[in-house]
C-alpha cells in the first residue's frame, strides 16, 4: 500500500519541532508551547493507529505500507531513497514509540513547567520525535542512519539541556562521543552490506523490495551462511557486517563496552531519561538487530557475540544497579541490565520475544523513570535515595502507579515484564542455533536468571528506599538548605500535578496489563482453550527464522483469541479467523510441560528477589553495599586511565606537542614565513613611483616582446611573397 | 584603395546591432545635460536615469540575445553579436549598477557632484560594451579609451584628497604607457598583415585568415606581443599588476569596486576575443599562425601562474583592506586567466565556447561578490576613506553584525567556499583548463586558494574574535547599499547554488570567428 | 594613400627587406625633424644664457617648482578645450573632401553623420561652458 500518510508520522513532530523553536521562542508561553508538542506528537500517533490497524494496514497485511517520498541518491543500479515503510515490525515500534511519547510530552508539560528553556525543551523533544520515527521507519539502512545520527544528536542536545547544571555538558559529550565510536562501525557496516550486495549483483541497502530496488535482506538471505569460526569476523563476508552493525548498536543501546554514557546521561530531565534513555532511542539497536536479522542469522558468531555481550551486559548492570543511591542512576542501569537482556534474546535468534520485551519495557520503564521524576519533582530536584522515604504518604498516585511498575520489571505475573522476560529466558533454554554452543543456552539461561533475581532485589531496594521507611529528607533537608540555597525549607514532599498523573496511570495500566498480547501458548492454555500469541503471530513472517531452531515458531491456532486488547496502543479488535499459515507448529507436550515449569521459576525467582530486597532494606534502608558496586566496578576510571587518559597524552605530547607544533607547524610555519617574507620583497617592489612602475611594465613588455620575436624567428621561414 | 573608393563601401549600418551602447552613449550625454541645468537636491534624477540606461540596455541586449539569428556583425564586421559579447554586456550592466547603488552613500557623505559621477560611469560602461563587442582592433581601442578616459577621472574625483589625485595621475600615466602598446601592436599588425593583393587589417576575424599568408610575419609577432602588453596593463596581469595596488587604495572606494570588476571584465572580454579568435590556435604548428598561437599561450599561462601566486602572496601582508582586496582583484585576474587559456588552447569549437562562458561566468561571480564586498567597505571607511585599515576592522563582528557576516560571506566567497559563486566560478574555470591539460596551472590555482585563506579568514577572525579598542559608531545602511547588498547576497547564493540558468544562457551559442565579406 | 603606397611598393619590388625602405626614410626623416633644429640653432643663435632662457618653455607655468606645490589647471583645461576642437577641424577636413562623392549618392549619409559628431561636441562645450570652465577669473 502506498499511502502519504505515513510520512505525516514523523513530519508532524518536525513541524512541532520548528513551531516551537520559531513561534515558541517569541511567544513564551508555556500552554502554547505544549499545546503544540503535544499535538504533533498526538497526530503522529493517530495516525499511526489509522495505518497500523485499518483493515489493509501495517499489522495486518503482509506487504508493508510504504511512502516513496523522493529518490534520495541514485548511482547506477544502486538507489537509496528518502522513502518510509512500515510493516509489522515498525508499525509496532512507531505505535509504542508514538503513544509512549505522546504521554511523555504529556508529562513534560506538568515536570518542565516554570523551566526557562521550556520552548527549548520541547522543540528538541519534538525533534527527537522526528529523527526517532525516522529511523524506525525508514526504508533503508542510509536514511536509518539519518534517524540514527538525527536521535544522536537530539540526545546529546537534552542530556546537556541545564545549562547551569555542570555534570550535563561532560555527560552529553560522553554520549556524543560513545555514540560516535557505534556510529562508527554502522557506517562501516552499511558500506560493507552495500559492498557484499554489489557483489552478488544487486547493490542495495533496502529493507524492503520496490520497484527498482531490490531489497537487500533479500540478497543476503539468498547468499550462503558464515561459518562458526572467529575468523568470520574479519573475513569481511555477511558475519563482518553483522558485527559492524552490532558495534553501532552497542553504542546506541549501551551494552559492553560503549555502555558508560547512559548513567551519565541522567543528568538530563527526567522526562528525556524515560523517552531516549528508557524507552525509545537505547531500543533503537535491538529493533536494528531485529530489522536486519536475515543479516544475523546467517552469521552465526555474530549471533554468538551479541548473545554474550547481552547476558554480560545485562549480569553486569544488575550488579551495579544493586549500589547504586541515586534514584534515577538504578534505573538507569536497570535499563542497560535489561537491554542486555532484549540483546540476549536477540542472539540466541529470539528476534520476536527481544522485540516483545523492547515493548514491554517502553512501558514499565518509562513508567518507573516517569514515577521518579514525578518523585523528583514532589522532591524539589532531590535525586538521592538516602534523603527520601515515607513517601507513600504523600505521593500515594505515584507510589501506587510506580508499584505496577515495581512488579512488571520484577516478572510477577499478568505484569507485562512477566511475559516478556519469562519468553526470553524459556527461548535461551531451549535455544539451539548455529550461534549456540551446546552447553551455552544454559549457561546464558542462568546468567538471566540471576539477572532477574538482581533485577527484582535492586527494584525492590528502590521502591522499598523511596517510599517506604522513615522520613529522610527532613533532617537531611535542612542541613543542605544553604549549600542548595533552595529555600525549600517550608516545603513538604507533594503529588504531581494532574498532567504528569495522567501519563503515570496510564503507563501503569499499560504496564499491568500490557503483557497480554504476548501470552505464551503454554500459560494461555492453562486457561482453557486455545488462545494465540498474538504478538508472535504479527511479527513472525518479518523476522527471519534461524535455522535449525526448533522451539522459534510461534504456537499456532485456528481458534478466536477472546479477550480484547486492553489499550489501542498493541490492540486490535478480537481477532476473526486466521489461518494457520507461516508454517507454524504447535508445540510438542512434552515442551508445554518443561515451559510451564519455568515459567514457575522465573515466578519464583521473582519473588525470592522481592523478598530478600524487602527483608535487606525494609529496615536498613542504608545499608551499606560492595564498594565495588557502589563504585561501578571502576568501569569510568579503568577507561579513563587506560583509553582516555592515554590518548589525550599521546595526543597532548605526542600528537600536538611533535607532530602538529613540531612537524606540522613547523612545516606551515616555515612555509608560511617564506611566503610572508617573499609578499614583503614583493611588497617592497611598491614603493609608490610611477617611473618604477613604468619601468617594471616595460621590463615584462620586453621579455614577453623578446619571447615573440625568438618565436618570429622561426615564422621567417614561412615568408610569402 | 583612395579615399574616393571607400565611399563607395556600404557603410553596412545595423542600429539595433549597437541598441545597447547607443542607449548608453545616449543616456550619458543627457545625464551630462541634466546635471547641467538640474539644481541641487535633484541628484537622484540622474542616478535613477542611470540605472533605468542601463536596465534598458540590459533588456536590449537580453532582446538581441533572444532573437538570435546567428552571430552576426554590422558595420563591416567593426561590431560583432555574439555570445561572448551578450554575455559581458549583462555582467558590465550588473557592474554599473551595483556601482550606482554603492556610489549613492558616498556622493552624499563626500557632497560630490552626482550627475558628473553617473555621466562618467555611463560613459564607461559605454567604452566596455564597445570593447566587448569590437570585431576590430580599432573599435577595441575607442572603447578602452572611452573607458580609460572615464576612468581616470573617475580614480581622481575626490578633488581634495591627495590620495585620489595621485591614484588618478598614476592611472592615467601608466595607462597611457600600456595603451600606446595597444596602439603600436594594432598599428604593427595592420602593417603586418598586409598580403600580396591586400592592404592591412585590424578585423579580427581577419587577420585570423591572414595569419599564414602575410607579408611581415615577425612584425605580426611583435605587434600581438604589444597587444598582449596592453591589454596585460588593463586586467592587471603580472608583471603589469604594478599599478593596482596604488591606483586600487587611492581611487574612492566604490570606483575602486568598479576599476576592479568593470574594466578588468571588459579587458577580459576583448582580450580572449582578439586573441583567442585573432590569432587562434592553429591546425599545423610550424607555421606563422602556429608560433604565433604558441607564443602567447605559452605567456598567458605564465602570466596566470604569476599573477595568482603575486597577487595572493602580496596580499597576506596588507594591512588596508582595500589594498589587500586590490592583491585579491590581481589574483582573481590570474583564475579567470586560467579559463583564458583553456580557450586559447581548445581545439573545437565546443569546448572553446565552453571555456569562455567560464571565464565570463568566473568574472560575473567575482563582480557580484567584489561588488559586496566593496560596498560594505565603502561603508565602514566613511567620508574620506578614513578608516579602511584592517584594525579598523577589530571586532566589530556583533556590533554590526549585519555587515560584519555580508562582508564574511563575501569574502568566504572570494576564497571560494562551496554553496557561493566563488566556488562555482572556480571549479568552472579549473575544469575547463584541466580539459585542456592544464592540470599544473590548476594545481597552482588551487594552491593559490589555499593560500588566500589566510587573508581572507584574517579579516573575518579579525572582526568576531579581535578585542575592539576605539569606540564604534555603526555606520547606518542607506536604502541604496542595502539593495545593493540584498542583489549581490542573493547573487552569491544563486550563482553558488543554481549557476545552470546562468551558464546555460551565457554558452547557449558556441561563440565563433566571424569571417567579414 | 600613404599606406597603398607602401604595399604597393612592396609588392613592386618584392621581399620584407626593401619592403621597408619607405619605412626607413620615414624614420630618418622622423628623427631628423626634431633634432635638426636643435642643431642648427646652436649654431645659429646668439649665446646670452641665462636664468629664464634656461628654461625649456618660456611660457606657461614654472616647470621647476617643488613637488607639493599647488599650481592651476587652467591651462590644461584650455590645452584640453583647444585640443578637442582642434581635433574636431581635422577631423572635419578629410570628411570635406569625400562629402560630395561621385554622384551625391553618400552626400545625406555624411552630412547626418557630421552633424550628430559637431552635436555632441557641442553638448559637451555647452557643459563645459555652464561649469564654468571657460571663466579665466
Amino acid at each position: 500500500m502506498q499511502t502519504n500518510l505515513l510520512s505525516l508520522i514523523i513530519f508532524a513532530p518536525l513541524a512541532g519541532a520548528l513551531i516551537n523553536w520559531l513561534i515558541g521562542r517569541r511567544v513564551r508561553n508555556e500552554r502554547f508551547i505544549g499545546v503544540v508538542a503535544c499535538a504533533s506528537v498526538g497526530v503522529s500517533t493517530i495516525v499511526a493507529l489509522y495505518l497500523t490497524l485499518r483493515s489493509d494496514g501495517a499489522l495486518r497485511a503482509t506487504q508493508p505500507v510504504m511512502d516513496h517520498l523522493w529518490t534520495w541518491v541514485q548511482v547506477g543500479a544502486f538507489r537509496a531513497d528518502f522513502g518510509l515503510a512500515m510493516d509489522r515490525l515498525s508499525g509496532i515500534y512507531a505505535l509504542f514509540v508514538t503513544f509512549v511519547g505522546f504521554l511523555i510530552h504529556v508529562f513534560a508539560t506538568g515536570y518542565m513547567h516554570g523551566d526557562r528553556g521550556y520552548y527549548r525543551f520541547f522543540a528538541y523533544l519534538n525533534l527527537f520525535m522526528f529523527a526517532m520515527l525516522t529511523l524506525v521507519l525508514a526504508d533503508n539502512l542510509l536514511l536509518m542512519f539519518v534517524g540514527w545520527e538525527g536521535v544522536g544528536l537530539c540526545s546529546y542536545l537534552l542530556i546537556g539541556f541545564y545549562l547551569d547544571k555542570e555534570e550535563a555538558a561532560p555527560a552529553a559529550k560522553k554520549a556524543f562521543i560513545a555514540n560516535r565510536v557505534g556510529d562508527w562501525g554502522f557506517v562501516l557496516g552499511i558500506l560493507l552490506l552495500f559492498w557484499l550486495t554489489s557483489h552478488a549483483g544487486k547493490p542495495s541497502i533496502s529493507f524492503f523490495d520496490k520497484t527498482g530496488v531490490t531489497s537487500a535482506l533479500a540478497t543476503v538471505a539468498s547468499l550462503p551462511m558464515d561459518g562458526f569460526t572467529w575468523h568470520a569476523i574479519f573475513a569481511g563476508g555477511l558475519t563482518s557486517v553483522a558485527i559492524l552493525l552490532f558495534i553501532g548498536a552497542t553504542g546506541k543501546s549501551a551494552q559492553i563496552p560503549l555502555f558508560v554514557w547512559l548513567p551519565d546521561a541522567m543528568a538530563g530531565p527526567t522526562p528525556v531519561s524515560a523517552l531516549i534513555h528508557a524507552a525509545t532511542m537505547v531500543t533503537a539497536g535491538v529493533y536494528m538487530v531485529v530489522r536486519c536479522s536475515a543479516i544475523f542469522t546467517h552469521a552465526p558468531f555474530a549471533m554468538f557475540i551479541v548473545a554474550i555481550i547481552g547476558a554480560a551486559t545485562a549480569l553486569f548492570a544488575a550488579t551495579i544497579g544493586l549500589a547504586q543511591n541515586d534514584i534515577k542512576k538504578v534505573l538507569a542501569y536497570s535499563t542497560i541490565s535489561q537491554l542486555g537482556y532484549m540483546f540476549m534474546a536477540c542472539g540466541v535468534g529470539a528476534f520476536v520475544a527481544a522485540i516483545f520485551h523492547v515493548m514491554m519495557h517502553a512501558f514499565f520503564k518509562a513508567q518507573l523513570f516517569l514515577g521518579s521524576g514525578s518523585v523528583i519533582h514532589g522532591m524539589h530536584h532531590e535525586q538521592d535515595m538516602r534523603r527520601m522515604g515515607g513517601l507513600r504518604k504523600y505521593m500515594p498516585v505515584t507510589w501506587l502507579t510506580m508499584c505496577a511498575g515495581w512488579l512488571a520489571i520484577c516478572g510477577i505475573p499478568i505484569w507485562a515484564g512477566f511475559f516478556s522476560k519469562d519468553e526470553i529466558l524459556w527461548k535461551t533454554w531451549s535455544a539451539g542455533s548455529p550461534g549456540i554452543p551446546p552447553g551455552l543456552n544454559k549457561a546464558l539461561w542462568f546468567i538471566g536468571a540471576v539477572t532477574a533475581l538482581l533485577t527484582a532485589i535492586y527494584m525492590t531496594r528502590l521502591m522499598v528506599m523511596t517510599f517506604w521507611g522513615g522520613e529522610r529528607f527532613r533532617a537531611e533537608h535542612v542541613e543542605h538548605v544553604d549549600e542548595h540555597d533552595h529555600g525549600h525549607l517550608a516545603h513538604t514532599p507533594h503529588e504531581s500535578p494532574l498532567s504528569m498523573t495522567i501519563p503515570l496511570i496510564v503507563l501503569a495500566l499499560l504496564s499491568t496489563v500490557g503483557g497480554l498480547v504476548g501470552v505464551p501458548y503454554a500459560l494461555s492454555s492453562l486457561t482453557g482453550g486455545h488462545p494465540e500469541n498474538y504478538f508472535e503471530r504479527t511479527l513472525q513472517p518479518v523476522v527471519s527464522e534461524v535455522p535449525g531452531q526448533s522451539a522459534g515458531s510461534g504456537e499456532a491456532t485456528t481458534l478466536h483469541w477472546l479477550s480484547p486488547p486492553p489499550q489501542p496502543v498493541d490492540g486490535k479488535p478480537a481477532v476473526t479467523v486466521v489461518k494457520a499459515d507461516h508454517g507454524e507448529t504447535i508445540p510438542s507436550a512434552e515442551e508445554i510441560s518443561q515451559e510451564r515449569i519455568f515459567t514457575l521459576i522465573s515466578v519464583l525467582i521473582a519473588l525470592t528477589g522481592i523478598s530478600i530486597g524487602w527483608f535487606m532494606f525494609k529496615n536498613q534502608p542504608l545499608r551499606r553495599l560492595p564498594r565495588l558496586l557502589e563504585n561501578r566496578y571502576y568501569v569510568d576510571e579503568i577507561y579513563d586511565a587506560t583509553i582516555i587518559r592515554p590518548i589525550l597524552v599521546i595526543s597532548r605530547e605526542g600528537l600536538w606537542k611533535v607532530f602538529d607544533i613540531g612537524v606540522i607547524d613547523g612545516l606551515l610555519h616555515s612555509l608560511g614565513r617564506t611566503v610572508v617574507n617573499f609578499g614583503q620583497t614583493l611588497r617592497y617592489m611598491q614603493i609608490g613611483f610611477v617611473r618604477v612602475y613604468a619601468a617594471i611594465i616595460l621590463a615584462g613588455a620586453i621579455v614577453i616582446i623578446g619571447y615573440f620575436a625568438y618565436n618570429g624567428v622561426h615564422v621567417l621561414q614561412f615568408l610569402t611573397r | 584603395m583612395s579615399l574616393i573608393a571607400l565611399q563607395a563601401t556600404n557603410p553596412d549600418i545595423n542600429l539595433t546591432l549597437i541598441a545597447p551602447e547607443l542607449i548608453i552613449g545616449i543616456a550619458g550625454v543627457l545625464v551630462m545635460m541634466i546635471d547641467a541645468f538640474a539644481r541641487r537636491g535633484q541628484r537622484w534624477l540622474t542616478g535613477g536615469l542611470s540605472i533605468v540606461a542601463l536596465i534598458a540596455a540590459g533588456g536590449a541586449s537580453i532582446w538581441l540575445g533572444a532573437g538570435w539569428r546567428g552571430a552576426r556583425s554590422a558595420f563591416n564586421g567593426m561590431i560583432v553579436l555574439d555570445d561572448l559579447r551578450l554575455s559581458f554586456t549583462l555582467i558590465f550592466v550588473v557592474v554599473s549598477i551595483l556601482t550606482i547603488l554603492i556610489a549613492a552613500a558616498w556622493i552624499d557623505i563626500e557632497k560630490l557632484p552626482a550627475g558628473e559621477f553617473h555621466a562618467l560611469l555611463l560613459f564607461a560602461t559605454c567604452g566596455m560594451m564597445l570593447m566587448a563587442s569590437a570585431g576590430d582592433l580599432v573599435i577595441v581601442f575607442l572603447g578602452l579609451e572611452i573607458l580609460s578616459i572615464a576612468t581616470y577621472v573617475m580614480a581622481g574625483f575626490r578633488r581634495t584628497d591627495v590620495r585620489s589625485n595621485e591614484s588618478s595621475l598614476k592611472y592615467f600615466i601608466l595607462g597611457s604607457f600600456a595603451s600606446a602598446f595597444l596602439l603600436y601592436g594594432i598599428a604593427l599588425i595592420y602593417g603586418a598583415t598586409a598580403t600580396a593583393t591586400l592592404p592591412g587589417t585590424t578585423n579580427i576575424a581577419t587577420i585570423a585568415g591572414r595569419l599564414n599568408h602575410s607579408l611581415y610575419p615577425p612584425l605580426l609577432l611583435a605587434g600581438a606581443a604589444m597587444l598582449l602588453v596592453g591589454f596585460g596593463f588593463k586586467i592587471a596581469t603580472a608583471p603589469f599588476h604594478v599599478w593596482t595596488p596604488d591606483v586600487y587604495e587611492g581611487a574612492p572606494t566604490p570606483v575602486t569596486a568598479f576599476m576592479a570588476a568593470g574594466p578588468k571584465a571588459a579587458g577580459f572580454a576583448s582580450f580572449m576575443r582578439v586573441f583567442v579568435f585573432g590569432f587562434p590556435i592553429a591546425t599545423a604548428a610550424a607555421s606563422t599562425a602556429g608560433y604565433t598561437h604558441k607564443s602567447w599561450l605559452g605567456t598567458l599561462a605564465i602570466m596566470a601562474a604569476l599573477t595568482m601566486s603575486v597577487g595572493n602572496i602580496v596580499a597576506i601582508v596588507q594591512n588596508n583592506v582595500k589594498r589587500m582586496l586590490a592583491y585579491s582583484s590581481i589574483a582573481h585576474a590570474g583564475y579567470a586567466l586560467v579559463g583564458f587559456v583553456a580557450a586559447g588552447a581548445a581545439t573545437d569549437a565546443e569546448q572553446r565556447s565552453a571555456a569562455l562562458t567560464s571565464v565570463a561566468f568566473y568574472l560575473l561571480t567575482y563582480a557580484v561578490m567584489n561588488m559586496g564586498a566593496f560596498a560594505i567597505v565603502t561603508l565602514i571607511a566613511r567620508g574620506n576613506d578614513r578608516r579602511t585599515a584592517v584594525e579598523d576592522y577589530n571586532g566589530i563582528g556583533f556590533l554590526s553584525p549585519v555587515l560584519a557576516f555580508s562582508l564574511s560571506l563575501f569574502l568566504l566567497s572570494l576564497l571560494g567556499m562551496p554553496l557561493t559563486a566563488g566556488f562555482m566560478g572556480k571549479v568552472m574555470v579549473f575544469t575547463t583548463a584541466v580539459r585542456q591539460g592544464y592540470l599544473w596551472l590548476v594545481v597552482i590555482g588551487v594552491l593559490n586558494t589555499a593560500v588566500s585563506a589566510y587573508y581572507y579568514l584574517r579579516l573575518i577572525i579579525v572582526m568576531f574574535f579581535r578585542e575592539r579598542n576605539t569606540p564604534w559608531d555603526a555606520p547606518r545602511l542607506p536604502v541604496s547599499v542595502a539593495l545593493a547588498l540584498v542583489i549581490t547576497i542573493a547573487g552569491v547564493f544563486y550563482l553558488g547554488l543554481f549557476p545552470g540558468r546562468v551558464l546555460n544562457a551565457f554558452g547557449a551559442h558556441p561563440s565563433i570567428s566571424l569571417s567579414i565579406r | 594613400m600613404l599606406l597603398q603606397a607602401t604595399t604597393t611598393t612592396a609588392h613592386n619590388i618584392g621581399g620584407p627587406g626593401t619592403a621597408y625602405l619607405p619605412v626607413m626614410v620615414f624614420f630618418v626623416f622622423a628623427v631628423a625633424f626634431p633634432v635638426m633644429p636643435l642643431i642648427l640653432g646652436r649654431f645659429l643663435r646668439p649665446w646670452k644664457y641665462g636664468k629664464d632662457k634656461m628654461r625649456p618653455y618660456e611660457c606657461g607655468i614654472d616647470p621647476e617648482t617643488g613637488a607639493h606645490d599647488r599650481f592651476t589647471v587652467r591651462y590644461y583645461i584650455v590645452a584640453m578645450l583647444f585640443l578637442i576642437f582642434d581635433v574636431e577641424t581635422i577631423f572635419l577636413l578629410p570628411w570635406a573632401i569625400i562629402f560630395m562623392g561621385k554622384d551625391f549618392s553618400f552626400t545625406l549619409f555624411a552630412l547626418i553623420e557630421m552633424l550628430i559628431f559637431i552635436g555632441i561636441l557641442v553638448v559637451g562645450y555647452y557643459y563645459a561652458w555652464r561649469k564654468g570652465a571657460l571663466e579665466w577669473a
